[in-house]
């Protein structure tokens, strides 16, 4: 049979043809600047602020589009120190083991967290480094400050910290801030292309020399989960909620730390513990899914949570479904201070963008 | 001609009423960030997760775009429902993100629409080689209302029919001398699940001695060639504009390429499956141990499989074009889901058009089709029990309990064996596994005969 012959398959090469053109259109066009401008349609300005010792209030207007639903608004009183955003380094080096974290976390963290932070337009570098990369990051002090290192693999590496080196303690006293995740920090201390063994548990020991004693309580409990929000955690919006190494929040309150979490009875899933110039962010207990705790730790980062006081404020917005303009007098349960507070407004949709911060001085 | 009007309006009532209120949930997760990158402007792949080349999720962000248009909120494409925790945690086969109705309904019709497609390309293609509406009928029967095409595509939401669809059309299209197109078809496969690049050398050695016979020059056959590598060419081009355009390509390449490099699971609709009878069950583990060695040995065996088809296919063109390109192309595809580690019930899609068109037209096969389009369904539903994917339902309904359904997922993966498995689910994905292995190997056996007894 000879099938060219009135063959009629025109109709098929056409819908091939649309096919192709139509997608390819459509997805310019959708990315295009004009359609994405509009659809980034919310907005928050801060229209006056009124800080006393006494009460702050302050007078948002809110515009947005059609289909912009929810705003969360927040707001913290800033500490002391001066406030950086910071470039971001990322330890991924898969020659290393793991250890608390979903097998995907160590590489999907660096490519959770930078997607996260490249779409909302953050403007310093978001590097993933090696396990060299990272020493040579530690061992310059002198850039510590305005730096930032995410570790969640639930290990360090051996050239990192041992039981003969430890570059992680001079760099935050030095002004970095060192984030943590995957079990107790401290406890594993991995080698190159070696499976942990018992030789590579520090324990509690470990824990001990980065973060002091009675910070993380031993035994860990590994798939405990905090059942109540910090007011931090309600005024971001932190999931990550595993506090099987979770730093003991009399610890926090005794170091002049932040408690960023869910609590479980006395222990935090999310903590900052000043040290020095810098500090140590710990995410405490393991790491099943690094999508979600990246957003936690975008928002953490970018909102400067870790420059606060302790106290936050926080409202839900439900916004008009109609694109319009709306006012927000909003009185702050706390006074300022010298340093005035943090204002932050966000979608707290899945995968939404819009992000706003901005500092209020007295 | 017209198409089986009775069959394709029961076929789109079945989906229909399927879409909405169910979902498998650890993809459609996927296809919710995806088109949420849409909604929100992101490029598609800024954020990791959509870890495949750009057609499909184009469609997702055009959809997400479309419905911020319109004006509905983000909470049109579903929620976090936190009450599946410990199904979550447990199983790591299902996620706690619920796609809601009209999300569902709204993405499952663009591959209804595929469905409809590649129906309407079975029943004209069967109808042209046999010359018998009746044996077309048939065949788009087979295909519209086959229980697994339905499910994949009404209750997964798997977007393989796409691959499906694009794989028939490149090979009607290179039958009919239409190569430009069928080049052009034959990139949309390859840049909606990149599978369908397994049929390249394949495809080029059967235009290349189909109908190069010594009255047609050389230079027929390079025309030919060239038409269906500028097809293949344009195309890939066209679907990667965008990409280029925003900057992604190597953002896709990472996504698509490096995100993937995970230690292995062996089992599904592979050879691997034997893993699930009990006497077996030892080699997942040293699958998992041993993931070098077994991403070899399977990545060989994989090229010697496709070169085998490939001469199988150089040989039956030049006796019969449709038998050599048909029976080549699912050798290809089969094979290469057979010797893969692990191979999901959806891959069968990439290749079930083509094979319903040769069964149908050459009415050869019948007991083996039927056995894979029924023991996937099988496999499919014992993955986390029957119920899984109507966690939409339960979730935006109630009409079962969302406790209800998330305990049923976690006692159905827990669940020890009764039979030959080392799980309830083993019990399950045994014979569906080996069923689906012996039919394709029994389809081998038939071609070999027909090549035996017509061509010999």
């Amino acid at each position: 049979m000879d099938l060219r012959a009135g063959a009629q398959w025109t109709w098929l090469e056409t819908v091939i043809s649309a096919l192709l053109i139509g997608l390819v259109i459509a997805e310019i066009v959708i990315s295009s600047s004009p359609v994405q401008l509009a659809e980034q349609s919310l907005s928050v300005d801060i229209r006056s602020a009124s800080l006393t010792d006494e009460a702050s209030t302050v007078h948002l207007a809110i515009s947005h589009g059609l289909s912009d639903r929810n705003l969360d608004v927040a707001a913290f009183p800033l500490g002391d120190r001066p406030i950086r955003q910071s470039s971001v380094y990322v330890y991924d080096d898969s020659r290393f083991p793991a250890a608390d974290v979903a097998p995907t976390v160590p590489q999907g963290i660096f490519d959770h967290l930078s997607g996260e932070l490249i779409a909302r337009q953050y403007s310093l570098p978001v590097v993933a480094v090696s396990a060299e990369d990272l020493a040579n990051v530690l061992m310059d002090t002198a850039t510590a400050r305005g730096r930032v290192v995410v570790m969640m693999t639930g290990v360090l590496p051996a050239n990192v910290f041992s039981r003969a080196t430890d570059l992680v303690s001079p760099w935050v006293q030095a002004g970095g801030v060192a984030v943590w995740g995957g079990g107790a920090i401290g406890f594993w201390s991995g080698r190159n292309g070696q499976p942990l063994s018992g030789d590579d548990a520090l324990g509690e020991a470990g824990t001990q020399r980065l973060l002091g004693s009675n910070v993380v309580q031993y035994p860990t409990t590994f798939g405990r989960e905090g059942n109540v929000q910090s007011a931090f955690a309600s005024a971001l919006n932190i999931t990550y909620n595993f506090t099987g190494a979770g730093v003991s929040l009399g610890s926090v309150t005794a170091h002049s730390g932040l408690d960023l979490g869910w609590d479980a009875g006395q222990l935090t899933s999310v903590a900052y513990l000043p040290r020095g110039s810098g500090g140590f962010l710990i995410f405490g207990g393991e790491i099943p899914d690094e999508a979600s705790v990246s957003v936690d730790l975008a928002r953490i980062l970018m909102s400067g949570a870790i420059y606060g006081t302790g106290q936050a404020a926080s409202k839900h917005l439900t916004l008009a479904g109609s694109a319009t303009g709306e006012t927000v007098d909003w009185s702050l349960p706390f006074p300022a201070s010298i340093d005035g507070i943090m204002l932050v407004a966000f979608d707290p949709n899945p995968d939404a963008l819009y992000f706003f911060k901005r500092q209020i001085k007295p | 001609m017209q198409l089986p009007i009775g069959p394709l309006i029961i076929g789109l009532v079945v989906r229909l009423v399927l879409a909405p209120f169910t979902a498998w949930n650890y993809d459609d997760a996927v296809w919710f960030h995806t088109a949420l990158s849409g909604y929100y402007g992101v490029p598609l792949y800024q954020r990791p997760g959509f870890s495949y080349p750009p057609v499909w999720g184009y469609v997702l962000q055009i959809l997400g775009t479309v419905i911020h248009a319109s004006g509905f909120g983000p909470s049109f494409f579903g929620q976090i429902d936190r009450s599946f925790a410990s199904a979550v945690s447990i199983t790591t086969d299902f996620t706690d993100v619920v796609t809601a109705p009209g999300f569902n309904l709204l993405f499952k019709c663009a591959l209804f629409a595929f469905d409809l497609l590649t129906a309407v390309v079975i029943y004209r293609f069967v109808n042209q080689l046999t010359g018998n509406p009746k044996q077309a009928r048939l065949a788009f029967m087979a295909w519209f209302l086959n229980p697994f095409v339905i499910y994949e595509s009404a209750v997964h939401g798997a977007f393989d029919v796409i691959v499906g669809f694009a794989v028939l059309a490149t090979l009607v299209l290179i039958l009919i001398g239409r190569e430009y197109w069928a080049g052009a078809a034959w990139a949309i496969g390859i840049l909606t699940k990149l599978s369908p690049v397994t049929l390249g050398l394949e495809l080029v050695l059967a235009i290349a001695v189909a109908q190069n016979s010594i009255q047609q020059s050389t230079r027929f056959t390079v025309r030919r060639l060239t038409r269906f590598g500028l097809g293949a060419g344009v195309a890939t081009g066209c679907l990667a504009a965008p990409l280029l355009l925003q900057g992604s390509v190597p953002a896709m390449l990472h996504n698509v390429f490096t995100r993937a490099q995970t230690p292995i699971t062996i089992g599904g609709m592979s050879l691997s499956g034997v893993r699930y009878l009990k006497p077996f069950s030892g080699l997942l583990e040293w699958a998992f141990q041993n993931s070098g060695t077994v991403i070899k040995a399977t990545t060989a065996a994989q090229i010697i499989a496709i070169a085998l088809w490939a001469i199988w296919t150089v040989i039956m063109v030049r006796k019969d074009p449709v038998f050599g390109l048909f029976t080549g192309s699912v050798g290809t595809l089969a094979s290469f889901m057979l010797l893969s580690p692990v191979a999901n019930p959806q891959y069968i899609l990439w290749w079930l058009p083509a094979l319903t068109v040769f069964v149908f037209a050459s009415g050869r096969g019948y007991w083996s089709f039927a056995l894979i389009s029924l023991a996937p369904v099988v496999f499919s539903l014992a993955i986390l029990g029957p119920i899984a994917s109507l966690a939409p339902l339960a979730t935006y309904t109630h009409l079962i309990p969302v406790s209800a359904l998330n305990d049923q997922v976690v006692g159905w993966y827990t669940a020890p064996a009764r039979l030959w498995g080392a799980t309830l689910a083993d019990d399950f994905f045994a014979p569906a596994s080996l069923v689906t292995v012996a039919a394709i190997f029994s389809l081998f056996v038939v071609w070999m005969r027909i090549a035996r007894e017509e061509f010999s």
